[in-house]
Protein backbone atom coordinates (compact mmCIF):
# COMPACT_ATOMS: atom_id res chain seq x y z
CA UNK A 1 0.00 0.00 0.00
CA UNK A 2 1.28 3.47 -0.85
CA UNK A 3 0.28 7.11 -0.54
CA UNK A 4 -1.82 8.68 -3.27
CA UNK A 5 -1.25 12.12 -4.78
CA UNK A 6 -3.66 13.28 -7.44
CA UNK A 7 -4.08 16.94 -8.30
CA UNK A 8 -4.91 18.85 -5.12
CA UNK A 9 -5.72 15.65 -3.24
CA UNK A 10 -3.33 13.51 -1.21
CA UNK A 11 -4.13 10.37 0.74
CA UNK A 12 -1.56 9.19 3.25
CA UNK A 13 -1.71 5.61 4.40
CA UNK A 14 -0.48 4.20 7.70
CA UNK A 15 -0.72 0.65 8.94
CA UNK A 16 -1.09 0.02 12.66
CA UNK A 17 -0.26 -3.54 13.59
CA UNK A 18 -1.09 -5.40 16.77
CA UNK A 19 -4.07 -7.17 18.23
CA UNK A 20 -6.46 -4.80 16.48
CA UNK A 21 -4.78 -3.84 13.20
CA UNK A 22 -5.87 -0.66 11.46
CA UNK A 23 -5.23 0.67 7.97
CA UNK A 24 -5.53 4.45 8.15
CA UNK A 25 -6.15 6.56 5.05
CA UNK A 26 -5.78 10.26 5.82
CA UNK A 27 -7.23 12.63 3.21
CA UNK A 28 -5.59 16.01 2.68
CA UNK A 29 -6.27 18.95 0.39
CA UNK A 30 -9.20 19.11 -1.97
CA UNK A 31 -10.84 16.51 -4.20
CA UNK A 32 -12.36 18.21 -7.25
CA UNK A 33 -11.70 15.68 -10.01
CA UNK A 34 -14.75 15.17 -12.22
CA UNK A 35 -13.99 11.43 -12.61
CA UNK A 36 -12.49 10.54 -9.23
CA UNK A 37 -13.29 6.83 -9.56
CA UNK A 38 -10.66 6.47 -12.26
CA UNK A 39 -7.88 7.14 -9.77
CA UNK A 40 -9.56 6.42 -6.45
CA UNK A 41 -11.21 3.17 -7.56
CA UNK A 42 -7.98 1.15 -7.98
CA UNK A 43 -6.58 2.71 -4.80
CA UNK A 44 -9.68 1.73 -2.85
CA UNK A 45 -9.50 -1.81 -4.23
CA UNK A 46 -5.93 -2.10 -3.03
CA UNK A 47 -6.86 -0.80 0.41
CA UNK A 48 -9.74 -3.25 0.71
CA UNK A 49 -7.56 -6.18 -0.36
CA UNK A 50 -4.87 -5.26 2.17
CA UNK A 51 -7.37 -4.72 4.97
CA UNK A 52 -8.96 -8.10 4.23
CA UNK A 53 -5.60 -9.85 4.17
CA UNK A 54 -4.47 -8.26 7.44
CA UNK A 55 -7.93 -8.54 9.02
CA UNK A 56 -7.60 -4.82 9.67
CA UNK A 57 -10.17 -2.10 10.24
CA UNK A 58 -10.13 0.65 7.66
CA UNK A 59 -10.12 4.18 9.04
CA UNK A 60 -10.87 7.04 6.65
CA UNK A 61 -9.70 10.33 8.17
CA UNK A 62 -11.33 13.33 6.56
CA UNK A 63 -10.82 15.87 9.33
CA UNK A 64 -8.02 17.70 7.49
CA UNK A 65 -9.72 17.62 4.10
CA UNK A 66 -10.74 21.06 2.83
CA UNK A 67 -13.31 20.28 0.16
CA UNK A 68 -14.85 17.45 -1.84
CA UNK A 69 -17.06 17.67 -4.88
CA UNK A 70 -20.20 15.60 -5.36
CA UNK A 71 -18.42 13.08 -7.57
CA UNK A 72 -15.97 12.32 -4.77
CA UNK A 73 -18.78 11.94 -2.22
CA UNK A 74 -20.30 9.39 -4.59
CA UNK A 75 -16.99 7.49 -4.77
CA UNK A 76 -16.73 7.50 -0.96
CA UNK A 77 -20.28 6.14 -0.61
CA UNK A 78 -19.43 3.36 -3.06
CA UNK A 79 -16.21 2.59 -1.18
CA UNK A 80 -18.06 2.31 2.12
CA UNK A 81 -20.66 0.06 0.56
CA UNK A 82 -18.03 -2.21 -0.94
CA UNK A 83 -16.21 -2.46 2.40
CA UNK A 84 -19.47 -3.47 4.05
CA UNK A 85 -20.24 -6.08 1.41
CA UNK A 86 -16.71 -7.53 1.79
CA UNK A 87 -17.15 -7.47 5.58
CA UNK A 88 -14.22 -5.11 6.12
CA UNK A 89 -15.02 -2.95 9.16
CA UNK A 90 -14.70 0.73 8.29
CA UNK A 91 -14.60 3.91 10.37
CA UNK A 92 -15.17 7.40 8.98
CA UNK A 93 -13.59 10.17 11.06
CA UNK A 94 -14.58 13.79 10.46
CA UNK A 95 -14.44 17.22 12.07
CA UNK A 96 -17.91 18.46 13.08
CA UNK A 97 -16.56 21.99 13.50
CA UNK A 98 -16.39 22.16 9.73
CA UNK A 99 -19.93 22.65 8.53
CA UNK A 100 -19.58 20.75 5.26
CA UNK A 101 -17.98 17.79 7.01
CA UNK A 102 -20.61 17.70 9.74
CA UNK A 103 -23.47 17.73 7.24
CA UNK A 104 -21.94 15.46 4.60
CA UNK A 105 -20.76 12.75 6.96
CA UNK A 106 -23.64 12.85 9.46
CA UNK A 107 -25.94 12.16 6.51
CA UNK A 108 -24.03 8.92 5.91
CA UNK A 109 -25.54 7.53 9.12
CA UNK A 110 -28.24 6.24 6.81
CA UNK A 111 -25.63 3.60 5.79
CA UNK A 112 -24.90 2.61 9.40
CA UNK A 113 -24.54 -1.04 10.33
CA UNK A 114 -22.57 -3.80 8.68
CA UNK A 115 -19.29 -2.64 10.20
CA UNK A 116 -19.57 1.09 9.44
CA UNK A 117 -18.77 3.47 12.27
CA UNK A 118 -18.98 7.27 11.97
CA UNK A 119 -16.84 9.14 14.46
CA UNK A 120 -16.73 12.89 14.96
CA UNK A 121 -13.70 14.41 16.69
CA UNK B 1 -28.85 47.05 -0.06
CA UNK B 2 -28.12 44.83 -2.98
CA UNK B 3 -24.77 43.67 -4.22
CA UNK B 4 -24.73 41.95 -7.55
CA UNK B 5 -21.69 40.35 -9.03
CA UNK B 6 -21.12 38.55 -12.23
CA UNK B 7 -18.71 35.94 -13.36
CA UNK B 8 -18.74 34.59 -16.89
CA UNK B 9 -17.32 31.33 -18.13
CA UNK B 10 -16.68 31.54 -21.86
CA UNK B 11 -15.41 27.95 -22.09
CA UNK B 12 -16.28 24.67 -20.35
CA UNK B 13 -13.49 25.01 -17.82
CA UNK B 14 -13.82 23.06 -14.56
CA UNK B 15 -10.61 24.67 -13.31
CA UNK B 16 -12.25 28.07 -13.54
CA UNK B 17 -15.30 26.74 -11.68
CA UNK B 18 -13.04 25.59 -8.87
CA UNK B 19 -11.25 28.96 -8.84
CA UNK B 20 -14.57 30.80 -8.42
CA UNK B 21 -15.78 28.37 -5.75
CA UNK B 22 -12.54 28.59 -3.79
CA UNK B 23 -12.46 32.39 -4.03
CA UNK B 24 -15.99 32.66 -2.68
CA UNK B 25 -15.29 30.19 0.14
CA UNK B 26 -12.21 32.14 1.25
CA UNK B 27 -13.86 35.53 0.84
CA UNK B 28 -11.14 36.75 -1.53
CA UNK B 29 -13.59 36.96 -4.42
CA UNK B 30 -16.29 39.62 -3.95
CA UNK B 31 -15.68 40.03 -0.19
CA UNK B 32 -18.62 42.43 0.23
CA UNK B 33 -21.10 39.78 -0.84
CA UNK B 34 -21.72 38.33 2.61
CA UNK B 35 -22.89 40.72 5.35
CA UNK B 36 -20.24 40.98 8.05
CA UNK B 37 -22.70 41.40 10.92
CA UNK B 38 -24.31 37.95 10.78
CA UNK B 39 -24.21 35.93 13.98
CA UNK B 40 -26.10 32.76 13.04
CA UNK B 41 -24.94 31.56 10.61
CA UNK B 42 -21.60 33.33 10.85
CA UNK B 43 -20.20 34.97 7.72
CA UNK B 44 -17.61 32.25 7.11
CA UNK B 45 -20.34 29.60 7.03
CA UNK B 46 -22.42 31.71 4.65
CA UNK B 47 -19.40 32.07 2.37
CA UNK B 48 -18.97 28.31 2.45
CA UNK B 49 -22.65 27.78 1.64
CA UNK B 50 -22.51 30.23 -1.27
CA UNK B 51 -19.38 28.53 -2.53
CA UNK B 52 -21.09 25.13 -2.49
CA UNK B 53 -24.06 26.56 -4.39
CA UNK B 54 -21.94 28.29 -7.02
CA UNK B 55 -19.63 25.33 -7.44
CA UNK B 56 -22.46 22.86 -7.96
CA UNK B 57 -24.52 25.08 -10.26
CA UNK B 58 -21.50 26.03 -12.39
CA UNK B 59 -20.42 22.40 -12.64
CA UNK B 60 -23.89 21.47 -13.87
CA UNK B 61 -23.81 24.31 -16.39
CA UNK B 62 -20.43 23.20 -17.69
CA UNK B 63 -21.52 19.55 -17.90
CA UNK B 64 -24.97 20.00 -19.40
CA UNK B 65 -24.90 23.38 -21.14
CA UNK B 66 -24.91 23.84 -24.89
CA UNK B 67 -21.45 25.19 -25.71
CA UNK B 68 -22.08 25.28 -29.46
CA UNK B 69 -23.86 28.65 -29.19
CA UNK B 70 -20.75 30.57 -28.17
CA UNK B 71 -22.57 32.05 -25.17
CA UNK B 72 -20.85 32.15 -21.79
CA UNK B 73 -22.23 30.63 -18.62
CA UNK B 74 -23.29 33.49 -16.36
CA UNK B 75 -23.12 33.57 -12.58
CA UNK B 76 -25.01 36.31 -10.81
CA UNK B 77 -25.20 36.76 -7.06
CA UNK B 78 -27.29 39.37 -5.32
CA UNK B 79 -28.53 40.33 -1.89
CA UNK B 80 -32.24 40.97 -2.22
CA UNK B 81 -34.54 42.45 0.39
CA UNK B 82 -37.49 40.40 1.62
CA UNK B 83 -40.87 41.88 2.60
CA UNK B 84 -40.26 40.84 6.23
CA UNK B 85 -37.19 43.07 6.41
CA UNK B 86 -34.67 40.26 6.08
CA UNK B 87 -32.43 39.57 3.14
CA UNK B 88 -31.95 36.70 0.73
CA UNK B 89 -28.68 35.82 -0.91
CA UNK B 90 -29.65 34.76 -4.38
CA UNK B 91 -27.41 32.85 -6.77
CA UNK B 92 -28.46 32.56 -10.39
CA UNK B 93 -26.57 30.57 -12.99
CA UNK B 94 -27.65 30.92 -16.60
CA UNK B 95 -26.47 28.91 -19.56
CA UNK B 96 -27.50 28.01 -23.08
CA UNK B 97 -29.29 24.68 -23.50
CA UNK B 98 -30.94 22.70 -26.23
CA UNK B 99 -34.58 22.86 -25.14
CA UNK B 100 -35.13 19.23 -26.14
CA UNK B 101 -32.08 18.03 -24.19
CA UNK B 102 -33.11 15.21 -21.81
CA UNK B 103 -30.82 16.80 -19.19
CA UNK B 104 -33.18 19.81 -19.03
CA UNK B 105 -36.19 17.58 -18.43
CA UNK B 106 -34.25 15.67 -15.79
CA UNK B 107 -33.29 18.92 -14.07
CA UNK B 108 -36.91 20.10 -13.92
CA UNK B 109 -37.98 16.68 -12.62
CA UNK B 110 -35.20 16.68 -10.00
CA UNK B 111 -36.24 20.05 -8.61
CA UNK B 112 -39.90 18.97 -8.52
CA UNK B 113 -38.92 15.72 -6.79
CA UNK B 114 -36.81 17.56 -4.24
CA UNK B 115 -39.67 19.92 -3.38
CA UNK B 116 -41.94 16.94 -2.77
CA UNK B 117 -39.62 15.31 -0.23
CA UNK B 118 -40.12 15.48 3.51
CA UNK B 119 -36.93 17.48 4.01
CA UNK B 120 -33.64 18.21 2.22
CA UNK B 121 -31.89 15.77 4.58
CA UNK B 122 -34.39 13.02 3.75
CA UNK B 123 -33.89 13.66 0.04
CA UNK B 124 -30.10 13.63 0.40
CA UNK B 125 -30.14 10.39 2.38
CA UNK B 126 -32.47 8.80 -0.15
CA UNK B 127 -29.91 9.56 -2.84
CA UNK B 128 -27.08 8.19 -0.65
CA UNK B 129 -28.96 4.91 -0.31
CA UNK B 130 -29.64 4.84 -4.02
CA UNK B 131 -25.93 5.35 -4.83
CA UNK B 132 -24.95 2.64 -2.34
CA UNK B 133 -27.43 0.15 -3.81
CA UNK B 134 -26.71 0.77 -7.49
CA UNK B 135 -25.33 -2.14 -9.51
CA UNK B 136 -23.26 -1.46 -11.53
CA UNK B 137 -21.99 1.60 -9.64
CA UNK B 138 -23.41 4.91 -10.82
CA UNK B 139 -21.03 7.23 -12.64
CA UNK B 140 -23.04 10.43 -12.14
CA UNK B 141 -23.57 11.58 -8.58
CA UNK B 142 -26.74 13.65 -9.03
CA UNK B 143 -25.96 15.01 -5.58
CA UNK B 144 -25.35 18.62 -6.63
CA UNK B 145 -28.85 20.01 -6.25
CA UNK B 146 -29.32 17.99 -3.07
CA UNK B 147 -26.18 19.50 -1.56
CA UNK B 148 -27.50 22.95 -2.41
CA UNK B 149 -30.77 22.22 -0.62
CA UNK B 150 -29.30 20.29 2.31
CA UNK B 151 -25.82 21.66 2.97
CA UNK B 152 -26.46 25.22 1.82
CA UNK B 153 -30.11 25.38 3.04
CA UNK B 154 -31.31 26.96 -0.19
CA UNK B 155 -34.63 26.80 -1.97
CA UNK B 156 -34.30 26.08 -5.67
CA UNK B 157 -36.02 27.44 -8.75
CA UNK B 158 -35.61 26.73 -12.45
CA UNK B 159 -36.67 28.77 -15.45
CA UNK B 160 -36.27 27.84 -19.11
CA UNK B 161 -36.82 30.53 -21.74
CA UNK B 162 -36.15 29.22 -25.20
CA UNK B 163 -32.55 28.09 -25.24
CA UNK B 164 -31.59 29.82 -21.98
CA UNK B 165 -31.76 28.05 -18.63
CA UNK B 166 -31.53 29.80 -15.29
CA UNK B 167 -31.23 27.88 -12.02
CA UNK B 168 -31.78 29.95 -8.89
CA UNK B 169 -30.76 29.11 -5.33
CA UNK B 170 -32.08 31.33 -2.56
CA UNK B 171 -30.60 31.44 0.94
CA UNK B 172 -32.55 33.30 3.62
CA UNK B 173 -30.31 35.45 5.82
CA UNK B 174 -31.52 36.35 9.31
Amino acid sequence: MHDLAEGDLAIRQRSVTGAAPVLELTWLGRSVDQQPREKLGPYFQQALAEAQEDRARLELHFERLEHVNSSTITAIIQFIQEAKSRKVPITVVFDPARRWQRLSFEALRVLSGGGLELRSL
Amino acid sequence: MSVAVLEALPTPDFGRVDWVREGLARGTLHPSLVPAHLEVPPPEEVREMVAVVCGELLENAVKYGDWTTGRSVELRIAREARPDGGEDLVVRVGNAVRPDDPAVRELLASVAWLRAQESPLAAYQQRVLSIAAATPPVTESRLGLLRIAYEAECSLGVEVQGDWLVVEARLALP
